[in-house]
């Protein structure tokens, strides 16, 4: 290295001296390849002077020459690098060309432009001030150790937690999307058709379907799990389903229900997105065993707040036993069908998605390992569980898949 | 002098990111967003490796090489910021695990590659195995492309329904590669 340094400097020195039209070639290789130094040399045809400075970075050999005679010099194989070679002030004009000049800045803004907008995506920590101003008053209530089961150490994900860390894609992909971006969602007025192979078909207002103040409707806690493989233990505020399709009397032909979910692109920015490849509504199905079972709960609410649509709001339906995506939210529609409906991730991809979707720890998704969980607890508190066969639901609802698990993967 | 600056840039997302954790400002689930980001900056700053010299042949701008080894080993930071944050969050250092998400899902499998190869190109990069090495050191560490190849896959396993950033990345992968491969299928006269 050191060797090389003063060659060049040896170089510099005696090109220095004799400033008048010294034609100088360059050749380099490995830095630019010999072609592309050569169209530089043929650029750089007449030089009042040229400085030479060796820099460490690659390696290779290069080689000086002036005119077919003058200065040569050949440092080791594989030691070296870079040759930097700078003009006067007063030649760079007739040097660097234009359009070499303007490539530069070219590059330059590209680079600067590259960097400003990524670091500017980093943005941490405004967004969650905001966020704190105006739910102050729903996370102070549940924040802290809420302990539900005092035996147990059973508690609940707090408030901020579930409502600011949600799958929606109706208004994103993102886990802040739903709480970021439904601030156009309309929640009233809201109406559920029923259709389909039932007795007593029609559309419904919310009063209707909730049959009673809201205040009075049913608290459940739930674990939810997600197929993401973390989960949050969720109160939720509603009845069972089956109370409101009873109902309407679905006929004995009736097999499965279809949920389907409102279609508004204009409010959810997520079913406007070009770039997202789900099918617009939304559409979830159970058998209609999975529906008439007491845990399958109809939700008006969560934390006993009816204005979350990143939570399903204003009516969502709810099925603790299986992976999150098969609890549809923002439901307008309720099909009875006699044929296996379709349901939106199932189509997007069977082979991660299942029909029944049970929650199988067992059963490894193509994805996530479902053998544990992350619990989350409140903003940044996670906990790794293991995960239960049917979501810790196992008693209340194995009997309704007999045989092999796999098939209700 | 500009060696620095370019290190302090470098520097700016993990100390942003740290900062914001230190200030639990990185959303309900800071595991998530940690992964997240310390892959999308790894993928980042490889890009701004590999786009370097085209860029420099493309406006006759040699300085702009000076910089790739620093960034390069940034890069392997960042990868082994991102496999540490997998291993400690996701896994919770259990190696059981590790070999049964390498063997069972191909995007473990990758990135797992990609880090790989990162680490024998961080280890190679000093003088002394560049002298060692000498015509080998280069060819090795074209493995750089391979790595680029490996990670936008792995990003692209990562689409579940939306595909737009993951797309991008790979879109531009694709075009430095046949840049690449431009230049090397063309005999050189």
């Amino acid at each position: 290295m050191n060797g090389i340094k003063t060659e060049v400097e040896a170089a510099r020195l005696r090109l220095c001296g004799r400033s008048a039209d010294l034609q100088a070639t360059v050749c380099c290789h490995s830095v630019f390849g010999p072609k592309a130094l050569r169209a530089n040399s043929n650029r750089v045809k007449t030089i009042n002077q040229l400085i030479f400075l060796a820099t460490n970075g690659l390696f290779g050999r290069f080689q000086c020459f002036r005119g077919g005679s003058g200065l040569q010099f050949t440092p080791n194989p594989g030691s070296l690098g870079i040759i930097e070679y700078r003009f006067e002030e007063k030649l760079m004009t007739r040097v660097t060309d234009q359009s070499s000049f303007r490539r530069r800045r070219f590059i330059a803004g590209a680079l600067g432009l590259g960097a400003f907008s990524a670091f500017s995506a980093l943005r941490y920590g405004d967004s969650v001030s905001v966020a704190n101003e105006t739910d102050q008053d729903l996370t102070a209530k549940n924040d802290g150790d809420i302990l539900l089961f005092e035996d147990t150490g059973a508690r609940l994900t707090t408030k901020h937690a579930a409502t600011h860390y949600n799958n929606a894609y109706e208004f994103g992909w993102d886990k802040t999307d739903p709480y970021q971006k439904s601030g156009a969602f309309e929640l009233k007025p809201w109406q559920v058709t029923f259709d389909g192979l039932c007795a007593k078909p029609g559309t419904f207002d919310l009063d209707d379907l909730m049959g009673m103040p809201f205040s009075h409707l049913e608290e459940r806690v739930y674990d939810f799990r997600c197929v993401e493989a973390w989960s949050m233990a969720i109160p939720y505020n509603g009845r069972s389903l089956r109370d409101i399709l009873q109902v309407v009397e679905p006929l004995g032909s009736a097999r499965y229900v279809a949920f389907t979910s409102v279609l508004r692109p204009e409010q959810m920015p997520g079913q406007a997105s070009a770039f997202s490849t789900l099918d617009w509504p939304y559409v979830e199905a159970l058998t209609i065993e999975e529906a008439m079972h007491p845990l399958t709960f109809a939700t008006f609410g969560v934390y006993g707040d009816q204005t979350l649509p990143q939570n399903g709001m204003p009516f969502r339906v709810t099925v603790p036993w299986k992976y999150g995506f098969k609890s549809p939210k923002f439901v307008v529609r309720m099909t009875f069908t006699e044929t296996r409906p379709k349901a939106t991730w199932h189509l997007e991809n069977p082979r991660e998605y299942g029909w029944y979707s049970n929650v199988y720890p067992d059963i490894s998704h193509p994805r996530w390992s479902q053998s544990t969980e992350r619990r989350i607890w409140s903003e940044g508190e996670i906990e790794r569980i293991p995960s239960r066969p049917y979501n810790g639901y196992a008693n209340e609802v194995a009997h309704l898949y007999p045989g092999d698990r796999q098939q209700y993967r | 002098m500009i060696r620095t600056l370019v290190h302090l840039a470098l520097a700016v997302p993990p100390f942003v990111l740290g900062l914001a954790w230190q200030r639990q400002a990185l959303g309900v689930d800071p595991q998530k967003t940690l992964i997240l980001e310390s892959g999308i900056w790894t993928f980042n700053l490889l890009l701004l490796v590999l786009v370097l010299p085209p860029a420099a042949r493309w406006a006759g701008w040699p300085q702009l090489l000076r910089y790739r080894r620093a960034i390069g080993l940034w890069v392997f930071a960042y990868a082994t910021a991102h496999f540490t944050f997998f291993l400690s969050f996701y896994l919770g250092w259990d190696v059981a695990r590790l070999a049964e998400e390498i063997a069972e899902r191909p995007y473990v499998l990758l990135g797992f590659a990609a880090w790989l190869v990162l680490m024998l190109l961080a280890t190679t990069s000093t003088r002394r195995a560049i002298r060692w090495l000498g015509r080998n050191w280069k060819r090795l560490h074209t493995g750089v492309y391979f790595v680029l190849a490996f990670a936008s896959v792995h990003y692209l396993l990562m689409i579940r329904s939306e595909w737009a950033w993951p797309v991008s990345y790979a879109v531009i992968a694709l075009m430095l590669l046949l840049l690449r491969l431009r230049r090397v299928m063309r005999p050189q006269s």
